[in-house]
């Protein structure tokens, strides 16, 4: 009877201490994953708080405490940053009474944060930058083999040669604009590649070459390029590296001083090709003006239609980017065009495919657009 | 030859390999390296701006006193207006002549400059928008809905349509759907060409296939 | 040539004149036009009007004088939105003579709604780097601006308080004109930090953002003068833009006029060309 007795109230005991702790709620610390190290994310859900009681939660390391939440949430979450110093923190969950008494209190942790090695939410990014690399250098390889490829004519190149040849007949100078941003940009390099081949051409015809530009080290780089390109065509005499001069930083003094430029020397030939902005119009129109032939080239899409009523012909987006292996026509220049092409190929399947499966099967496209989206 | 071929190759093929690391792996180490990166070429770019500055004022004082003579007068203003707004800056950006330069001069200059476009639109459509095959005047019906659209003339015009089963012509809504259907559709296939474009040329710029920005082959 | 052929090859001079007067004549009149408001530049309102009395908010102001016309009407009704919804203002640029031009604004409204700088809103400067100042922010914003815009540290100007990182922004307008803008802000702040930006950039950059809104990174976009007109009216506080807008409606005609008057000419003297042939 004894023996009974004891084992009721040792299961009665144990029933009503697992119900407590179902309600006192649940707190948990977890490391950031994929981070730069320094963070812990804090989740918590209280199944209820009265009226006068607040929740705190307190950092805890090494011994010491610092409170860094109080409110009234019943759950909530919140991402703990900024952890520099070594070691696991602790945090402590405190349901406080209006006196300052402590009415519940839920431990988590030790928790270390700790700097991942690889972003996971990015391996999609590196299995599509894997994936075109590989296009790219495949079709490079191939182009070594000997195996040719074709590009379409791009009408624009194709008269790079006609407007060059007409400013040289009426003794009328070319003018070069590679944009308006510096060399980092991958625009501005694609124009000063083009430069390189305009610039041949150029020595060859003795005609006159002026490249006004807005940054310093665009300067500094097209003028080596230009000064090669002369030596290559045999004329070093007929380089002056004045042809390629600073006007201002400045977007629309610059644009003022290219269209002086165009007013005043009134160019035969224009060719406006890298990144612009709001002043694409502006010289285009001035130098439609003049009666240029005019041939521009940006990969900004607002620009473009800009560029389409003003010029005479116009390199569009990867048209630009296309340029110098199309001008140039070296063998692997080609294959990394056709690497390029392959790749684009990959993505509009991988966009066709992604799109059928969200219009057909929903969960599986939230999926995917939930996989982009996390990228972050 | 080293030294003005194959080491700036180098240089770039390692801040490529730095910078396309940093996005991926997310160690403290290798993103202060990436964040150091850019701040050494910000400090490359304002010791080149010097350069620049000395050849805009080469450049300006040789055209001033042999260039053209038309062109003469305005050599000498570029050359005034830079060293005067260099001057005004060494009393400070808050200074009243800075202030001066900012405010009355500097600024309603650029402001013009840019109110060009306004007439320049004008012209340039003038010209462009002509209905000279099915596209052009599928173009210039579209330039039509999308300037009455934005303007509150296509709500005078339209507004009868609103909130009716012909809604579908009140040409707001037109407009709007315009924009953010087709012209989206039109910018997105732009931009991911573009960014195939720029991706390529990096690899063949970071493998050394692209070597022209460096002086040609 | 006939008049027709005159007609056709119109004086780009003459276009310009009738530009010009369109323009001007409306805007001598200053009468201001309420205009119906788009999803998009409605959402940016909306964002700021849901958020909590006294909440933070970023203003970068990414722009020069050159595009003043455009933006600064955009970022006096942000401004006034603030005000309205007492929310405490933080300036800073990306380009250098932003910070000046948002001086320009507190200057005028400071004193008008008794705005206490370094309680209600600081101006912290301009600093170059674009987006590795704002992956700067995001860490500390002492990090890339120890100080304000006046030279005082930011520990002394109380509005950063409880703001010490990036995140501690209820939400991050930016103005922008270009290069680095809004795109920089909508990478780092909303994809990293998950900040709600808006903004407002020039009618031309407009359509490039789209994209942007309709994923869901930008919360909603004023593109050019019409954008800023439709803040004014949803803030029930006509201002420049909605002045503007008579102008901008007169010069939308004229254009249109010269379009239709371009291919009328066009297709008559074809028709002309082909009777003549026939003959």
């Amino acid at each position: 009877m004894k023996r009974l007795l004891f084992t009721v109230i040792l299961i009665s005991a144990a029933f009503f201490s697992l119900s407590a702790q179902e309600s006192e709620g649940t707190f948990t610390a977890e490391d950031v994953k994929y981070d730069s190290g320094g963070s812990v994310d804090l989740a918590w859900n209280l199944p209820g708080l009265e009226e006068s009681q607040t929740l705190e939660i307190y950092r805890v390391f090494n011994g010491s405490e610092g409170k860094i939440i109080q409110n009234k949430d019943l759950s909530g979450r919140f991402t703990d940053r900024n952890l520099n110093l070594k070691g696991s923190y602790s945090y402590v969950l405190r349901v406080m009474n209006e006196d300052g008494t402590v009415a519940k209190e839920i431990a988590a942790g030790p928790v270390l944060p700790v700097a991942s090695w690889f972003s996971m939410k990015r391996a999609i990014v590196l299995a599509a930058l894997i994936i075109i690399f590989y296009l790219i250098t495949h079709y490079i390889r191939a182009s070594r083999r000997g195996i040719e490829f074709t590009i379409r004519k791009i009408p624009a190149l194709e008269s790079v040669d006609e407007a060059i040849g007409r400013a040289t007949e009426m003794g009328k100078p070319i003018l070069f604009v590679p944009g308006i941003m510096d060399i980092d940009d991958v625009q501005t390099v694609a124009g000063i590649i083009i430069l390189g081949e305009v610039a041949s051409k150029t020595a060859a015809y003795d005609a006159t070459l002026n490249v006004p530009v807005s940054r310093s080290m665009v300067m500094s780089t097209a003028r080596e390029t230009v000064k090669e390109s002369y030596l290559k065509a045999g004329r070093p005499d007929a380089f002056n590296e004045n042809m390629i001069h600073y006007l201002t930083d400045d977007q629309f003094g610059y644009v003022s001083g290219v269209d002086g430029i165009m007013a005043r020397e009134k160019p035969a030939a224009i060719f406006m090709l890298g990144t612009f902005y709001a002043e694409s119009l502006i010289l285009a129109e001035t130098g439609n003006s003049i009666g240029a032939i005019q041939i521009a080239g940006t990969a900004m899409p607002s620009q473009l239609p800009f560029f389409i009523a003003a010029c005479d012909y116009t390199l569009i987006g990867e048209e630009l980017y296309a340029a110098s292996a199309y001008l140039s026509g070296q063998p692997h220049m080609l294959g990394a065009l056709k690497g390029q092409d392959m790749a684009k190929l990959f993505i509009m399947t991988i966009l066709i495919i992604g799109t059928v499966l969200t219009l057909l099967f929903p969960p599986v496209g939230a999926w995917i657009i939930n996989v982009f989206s996390n990228i972050g | 030859m080293f030294w003005k071929r194959q080491f700036p190759i180098l240089i770039t093929a390692f801040v490529a390999v730095v910078m396309i690391a940093a996005y991926f792996i997310p160690k403290p180490g290798i993103a202060d390296t990436r964040d150091n990166l850019q701040v050494w070429f910000q400090i490359v770019v304002m010791f080149t701006m010097i350069l620049g500055l000395l050849n805009l004022l080469f450049v300006s004082w040789h055209k001033a006193r042999k260039g053209r003579k038309e062109d003469r007068f305005y050599n000498w203003v570029t050359i005034f207006s830079l060293l005067g707004t260099i001057v005004a800056g060494f009393f400070g950006i808050n200074s009243p002549a800075f202030d001066f330069i900012f405010n009355n001069i500097y600024t309603p200059l650029s402001a013009t400059i840019f109110s060009l476009l306004a007439f320049y639109v004008a012209s340039a459509s003038f010209r462009a928008f002509r209905a000279k095959s099915i596209m052009a005047t599928i173009l210039l019906i579209t330039a039509f809905i999308v300037m009455l659209g934005r303007v509150p003339l296509g709500d005078w015009i339209s507004g009868w349509a609103q909130g009716t089963s012909l809604g579908f012509l009140y040409l707001p809504n037109i407009t709007n759907w315009i924009m953010e259907v087709m012209n989206m559709a039109g910018q997105r296939a732009v931009l991911m060409g573009a960014a195939l474009g720029l991706i390529a040329t990096g690899i063949k710029i970071i493998l050394g296939i692209e070597r022209s920005y460096l002086g040609g082959e | 040539m006939t008049f027709l052929e005159k007609l056709d090859r119109l004086d780009r001079r003459i276009i310009f004149l009738i530009i010009g007067i369109a323009v001007f004549v409306p805007l001598l009149f200053r009468v201001p036009i309420k205009v119906v408001q788009s999803p998009i530049v409605q959402d940016i309102y909306e964002g700021i009007q849901a958020l909590p009395e006294g909440s933070t908010i970023m203003l970068s102001f990414d722009y020069d004088p050159s595009t003043l016309a455009e933006l600064q009407p955009m970022a006096e009704a942000v401004v006034k939105h603030c005000i309205q919804k007492k929310h405490r203002m933080v300036f800073m640029g990306l380009w250098p003579q932003g910070p000046k031009l948002a001086q320009g604004i507190m200057d005028e409204m400071a004193p008008r709604y008794n705005l206490q700088y370094g309680v209600d809103y600081v101006n912290l400067g301009y600093k170059t780097g674009g987006i590795v100042v704002i992956s700067s922010l995001g860490s500390s914003i002492a990090d890339p601006f120890p100080t304000d815009m006046n030279g005082t540290p930011l520990r002394e100007l109380p509005i950063f308080d409880n703001v010490k990182t990036l995140r501690d922004f209820a939400y991050v307008v930016s103005l922008s004109a270009g290069d680095p803008g809004i795109k920089h802000w909508v990478m780092i702040a909303k994809d990293r930090f998950k900040v709600p930006v808006g903004g407002g950039v020039t009618a031309v950059s407009a359509p490039a953002f789209y994209a942007y809104y309709n994923s869901g990174q930008l919360e909603g976009l004023m593109g050019g003068l019409r954008g800023a007109a439709e803040y004014e009216t949803l803030i029930d506080t006509p201002g420049t833009a909605s002045y503007g807008m008579n102008a901008q409606n007169w010069a939308h005609l004229m254009i249109i006029l010269f379009i239709i008057i371009g291919n009328t000419t066009m297709l008559v003297l074809k028709r002309r060309k082909e009777k003549s042939r026939v003959r």
